[in-house]
């Protein structure tokens, strides 16, 4: 292209008669601007349920929520200390199951981990656009801890998303 | 394709180039009259959302693109126009330019004449007190997983005195 246009240069100028009349030129250089906004919210959740814990025996229990977002963003723990802990409705017997957290691609399965969870925080990458995953929380109840009061027994886990 | 059109239109700037100053004779002339092409204001498309396209419309003083036009005399004007925003990552945001998205204002005080940026166009400037200005608008088409950020672009104005 740049051949060709080094051609059609030339020829012009051997084209113009010597005494052209005076061409004078000027070029301007104008900006265009735009802003992309930030995507950054959490979407729908399933919640965690360990289920009908029969006493002396362990209980599991898996939860997620979307995470919809186009930038880097940083996951962190507000209530760190009573994270997920259960307290049973209308009493205060609690139970504090142990979890593993992190966020995947899917609903199922941590591909990036925190390292804890409830001081911990995690650094995500910017994706290359809108994309949308999930933090996961799996939840254990040891066996140890599941001769309780019977009832029910219902806590929440928070979870701070800030862009960085 | 717009991306052909562009580079013939480089083509176009560079064949202007060098017949004013390729013609011996020409600089021992005086210019047959002058004109300078000023940017104003940038073409401005403000906070985009993912997925929603964005038009500012030539008429919209606070966004549009401005380009001041200080001289007289009749000149071919032609737009060389960016086929997407780009941001520092090398993300693009597609730009759309219609027959449209141009006008001359001769004053402040009068009707917009319609200038097609797509095409070059020989603009009469009377050279009264108020300079002529030259305006564009566009549509920006973010992808619905556009990532965020800051996007920019530039568009040269030439502006060639075509002699007499």
């Amino acid at each position: 292209m740049k051949k060709l246009v080094l051609s059609l240069a030339a020829a012009a100028a051997l084209a113009l008669p010597s005494a052209a009349s005076a061409q004078v030129t000027d070029n301007g250089v104008i900006s265009v601007s735009a802003t992309v906004q930030t995507v950054l919210r959490f979407g729908a959740s399933t919640g965690l349920d360990f289920g009908t814990i029969t006493p002396g025996t362990a209980a599991t229990g898996q939860g997620s929520i979307e995470l919809i977002r186009n930038v880097g963003t940083t996951l962190s723990f507000p209530d760190a200390t009573a994270l997920g802990q259960l307290v049973r409705t209308g009493g205060t017997e609690t139970i504090s199951p142990t979890y593993t957290c992190g966020v995947g691609a899917t609903a199922t399965t941590i591909t990036t981990a925190f390292t804890n969870c409830s001081t911990a925080t995690l650094s995500l990458a910017a994706p290359t656009g809108q994309s949308t995953s999930y933090v996961i929380f799996n939840g254990s109840i040891a066996a140890s801890a599941t001769n309780l009061t019977p009832g029910d027994y219902t806590g929440t886990i928070k979870i701070l998303a800030t862009s960085n | 394709m717009r991306a052909r059109a562009n580079a013939l239109r480089g083509a176009g700037l560079l064949l202007a180039l060098v017949a004013g100053a390729g013609g011996g004779q020409a600089h021992a002339q005086a210019p047959a009259s002058a004109l300078e092409a000023v940017p104003l204001q940038g073409l401005s498309f403000g906070e985009l959302i993912p997925g929603v396209p964005e038009t500012v419309r030539v008429s919209d003083a606070a966004r549009r693109a401005e380009i001041l036009l200080a001289g007289q005399g009749s000149w071919d004007v032609l737009m060389v126009l960016p086929d997407a925003l780009t941001s520092a990552a090398g993300a693009r945001i597609p730009l759309r330019f219609s027959g449209r998205d141009g006008a001359v204002m001769p004053s402040p005080s009068a009707p917009l004449l319609p200038f097609d940026p797509l095409s070059m166009g020989r603009v009469r400037i009377s050279g009264g007190p108020s300079p002529a200005r030259l305006l564009l608008g566009g549509t920006a088409l973010p992808a619905g997983d556009q990532a965020a950020g800051s996007y920019t672009a530039t568009v040269v104005v030439i502006i060639n005195n075509p002699g007499t």
